[in-house]
This record gives C-alpha cells, sequence and structure tokens, in this order.
C-alpha cells in the first residue's frame, strides 16, 4: 500500500513538475511526458503517445534525424540537444533546451529521460546583454576616435580665424606668419583625412569575402584608431619583417583585433601608473601566415587567470574600464573568422605577449 | 596684471592661440608650454595667475601638473582644455573650469576672465 502511495506521490510530481520530462525507450519511442512537455512542445497525448521523438511533426527548428539523435545519445551518458526553437499553434516562438540522460533499467533494457526548461527569456536577456556590450565597446573606440579629431579641428579652427582677422587687418602682420598658420592647418587637414581613412578601412564591409590584407595599413590603422589610449602610457616600437607578404583575409576585423589587443595592453599598463610604457608590435612570414605579435611591459597576467582571459566580459580591470570583451572578439575574429590561431605567452620580466597567426585564405 | 600659462603636448595647438591670442591684444599676458614637464619648470622661475592645460600629455599629465601648481601656489587657477568629450576630472581635483576642444577662443577667454 504505501509502496502503491509513494508511487502515486512521485507521479503527481513528475507530472506537475515545472521541469519538461519526457521519457523515451531504446528506439526514441515516446513512452511518457510530463504536463509541461504537453505544454511546451505542444504535444497530445492521444496523438504523440507511442510516437517516435524522431519522427515528431512539429515545427521545430532542429531536424533530430539529421542532428543525429539516436547515436549522439547512444554515445554519451548525457547529452545537451542545441537550443530548440519550437513554433507554437498559436504561432508564438519559444526556445527550449533539453538534456537527455541514459538510464540503464537491465543489461536489455534502457531507457532515456529527457528533461528541459523554457530559455527563451535568458536567451534573449544575453542577447540583449550581448548588443549593449558591443555597442559599448564600439562607443569607447567612437570617443578615442573623437578625442583625436578634436586636437586638429582646434588648431585649425584658431588658425581660421586667425587669417580672417588678420586678412581684415590693413598692416601689420608678418607675411611668414599667415603661409605658417596655412601650412600648420593643412597638416592638421592631412591628420584628420589620416583618421578618417583608417575609420573607412575599419568600416568597410568584408563580411563575405576575403580581401587583400596590407599588415602595415592594418598595423597603422589600428595604431591611429587607438592612440588616444595609449599616447599618454606608452611608447609604441613596431617592426615588420620586411618579407612580409600580402595575405587574403578580413582585413577590417583584422584591425579590429589589433585595436583591442593595444588597447589592453595600454590599460594594463595604466594600471601600474608607470611611465615608461612599452607597446611592440611585430609581424612577419611564418609558412605563408601572417605570425602577429603584440606585447607589452605591463603587470601581465596571474597564473590562475590565464585560463579564463578568453571568456566573454571576464575582465581584471576596474569597473568602467573596458567591456570584458576585447580578448573574447579577438579570439572570435582570429580563430574563429580567420581561422587562425591566437595566444597568450609570458612576457619576461613582465607583461604579456599575444600571438596571432593568420592563415593566408587565397590559398 | 593676468600671467596665464597654457600647456599642450601638441606644438600646432599651441602655434594657433598663440597667433590667435597676439591678434586679439588681449590685456593678458600669455605663455606657452610644450608638455607638462616643460610647463613645471616655467612655473617653477614665473608667477601666474592662471593655467590652462591639455588633461592627457605623456609624461606630466594634466592632473599631476596641476596639483603640483596648486600645491606650490594655492591661489592659482587651473583650467582643464581636453580633447576629451567627457574630460574625466575626479571631483576633488580642484579645478577650477573645464574645456573640451574644439573650443572658441572667445569662450576660453571668457572663462578666464569670469574666474
Amino acid at each position: 500500500m504505501l509502496e502503491n502511495l509513494d508511487d502515486y506521490i512521485f507521479s503527481r510530481i513528475i507530472s506537475e513538475s515545472n521541469t519538461l520530462t519526457i521519457v523515451l525507450d531504446e528506439d526514441l519511442g515516446i513512452k511518457y511526458f510530463n504536463l509541461r512537455a504537453q505544454h511546451l512542445l505542444d504535444l497530445e497525448a492521444e496523438q504523440d503517445l507511442g510516437l517516435n521523438m524522431l519522427n515528431l511533426s512539429h515545427d521545430w527548428s532542429i531536424d533530430l534525424n539529421a542532428l543525429g539523435l539516436k547515436e549522439k545519445i547512444k554515445e554519451n551518458s548525457i547529452y545537451s540537444l542545441p537550443d530548440l526553437h519550437v513554433k507554437k499553434k498559436d504561432n508564438s516562438e519559444i526556445i527550449v533546451g533539453i538534456t537527455i540522460r541514459k538510464l540503464v533499467i537491465s543489461e536489455e533494457k534502457l531507457l532515456y529521460i529527457a528533461t528541459g526548461q523554457d530559455i527563451t527569456r535568458k536567451r534573449l536577456e544575453e542577447a540583449a546583454n550581448q548588443t549593449g556590450e558591443s555597442l559599448k565597446a564600439i562607443g569607447e573606440l567612437a570617443s578615442g576616435i573623437a578625442h583625436d579629431l578634436n586636437s586638429p579641428v582646434q588648431f585649425v579652427d584658431n588658425n581660421l580665424r586667425f587669417l580672417k582677422e588678420a586678412l581684415s587687418l590693413e598692416s601689420g602682420i608678418d607675411k611668414d606668419e599667415l603661409k605658417e598658420a596655412v601650412s600648420e592647418s593643412m597638416k592638421g587637414i592631412e591628420q584628420i583625412k589620416s583618421l578618417t581613412a583608417s575609420l573607412k578601412n575599419f568600416i568597410h564591409p568584408s563580411n563575405t569575402f576575403v580581401e587583400d590584407c596590407d599588415i602595415r595599413q592594418i598595423i597603422q590603422d589600428a595604431l591611429s584608431m587607438s592612440k588616444s589610449e595609449w599616447k599618454k602610457s606608452a611608447e609604441i616600437n613596431v617592426s615588420i619583417s620586411e618579407d612580409v607578404i600580402n595575405i587574403k583575409s578580413y582585413p577590417s576585423e583584422i584591425t579590429r583585433a589589433l585595436i583591442n589587443l593595444i588597447v589592453n595592453s595600454a590599460q594594463a599598463i595604466k594600471s601600474t601608473g608607470t611611465k615608461s610604457g612599452q607597446i611592440t608590435i611585430k609581424a612577419l612570414t611564418v609558412k605563408q601566415s601572417i605570425l602577429l605579435q603584440v606585447s607589452d611591459n605591463g603587470p601581465g597576467v596571474p597564473l590562475e587567470l590565464r585560463k579564463r582571459i578568453f571568456e566573454p566580459f571576464f575582465t581584471t580591470k576596474p569597473k568602467g574600464i573596458g567591456t570584458g570583451q576585447g580578448l573574447a572578439i579577438v579570439q572570435a575574429i582570429i580563430v574563429g573568422k580567420c581561422g587562425g590561431t591566437l595566444r597568450f605567452i609570458e612576457n619576461t620580466p613582465s607583461g604579456c605577449i599575444f600571438e596571432l597567426m593568420i592563415p593566408n585564405k587565397g590559398n | 596684471m593676468n600671467k596665464i600659462l597654457i600647456v599642450d603636448d601638441e606644438q600646432n595647438i599651441l602655434n594657433s592661440m598663440r597667433r590667435l591670442l597676439r591678434l586679439k591684444r588681449s590685456e593678458i599676458e600669455f605663455n606657452f608650454a610644450l608638455g607638462g614637464s616643460e610647463a613645471l619648470k616655467i612655473l617653477e622661475s614665473s608667477d601666474y595667475t592662471c593655467l590652462v592645460t591639455d588633461l592627457n600629455m605623456p609624461g606630466v599629465s594634466g592632473l599631476e601638473l596641476a596639483a603640483s601648481a596648486k600645491k606650490s601656489k594655492p591661489e592659482i587657477k587651473v583650467i582643464i582644455l581636453s580633447g576629451d568629450s567627457l574630460p574625466n576630472v575626479p571631483d576633488n581635483s580642484n579645478i577650477d573650469a573645464v574645456l573640451s576642444k574644439p573650443c572658441d577662443i572667445e569662450e576660453l577667454l571668457r572663462t578666464i576672465k569670469d574666474l
């Protein structure tokens, strides 16, 4: 009697649990599902019980057959499905996270228990967060560039005002002074032009196709766009090997990765308060790939944190400095997009070296 | 008479200010220093009523320069003229006014007069 009562209690708990629960037989035939599963996946007792999970005709983002679900759950005692987008009968769409566990009953018999949750809200929040963080990173870059534009604008503006007033005077103005005001203003305009040209290279979309990458240009663009970050705290040394070739890859993205590494180095150096910061950028060719190194003499990364530095949002910087996205973006670009490698090397006596290997995609 | 030291790490900024201010034939005497270290030396050897300085400079920064100037002469007025759109000046840094580049020279003169 007591045993039956226990069974009853457990079956009620599972039936009304807030966790989607489906029990599958060895061949993925549906033996049981609870109310939550019914609700989230639009299952119906009369229609779907006994059906094979692989043959469910609902509007799902994943084809379980194509995914090789049967093999996957046979091989792993626990398997988590990728996010499953479910279009429901009322046309709403939800995202469900499902994990399937193998349950060995006896030598001949095994079952699978699928449990899951509605993760729609969680995923939406993550996406919003990520957009916010990328906007913040772009905002930081933009304010640095604005800073570098403000200075030439200031002296060109001063000079033009000077020229306007000087030209309206009848006498007493040294002609050389006028010439200098004009030639310095032209230098200012050149500074502005070179910065906007770097920006243009940077924002030029190259999402689909690989393009010629002029590493010298990329380094120059990255340095000019990150100048406000390093100017105060570090000296820059650039060493580009003569044999550096132009490769085919994604120049705007590589520029962005390089900016992130330079900014990281500058901020690391700044945190130590030193006035003798050094950032070194090296480029050379290794077996048809470009090897780029960004090194600094900042404080380096403590041993226990090295594993985590490529995680998104991981940062050791004080609040308000950086978004924690920097190295995750570098990794996404260099490894994910360019098919290269990225590694961290300890610098001596202190500091970091980040080494990027960027393959030529033109082959 | 007012005596003012303008400090920036960019020579072009100083040149353009010098030119324009000379033309204004202001009552004020202006001098110019290229960077924080040079400014510190000039401040040691001569008496100024006001310091107009850039914020981000290699070596001695604008805030360090301001702190040092106020320490040796508490009544000196300090104006930050920064390239940052939103200059990061801590509340306790004792700065009298903060301006952003590009700044109209008339506005700078007005700010100096109002201090």
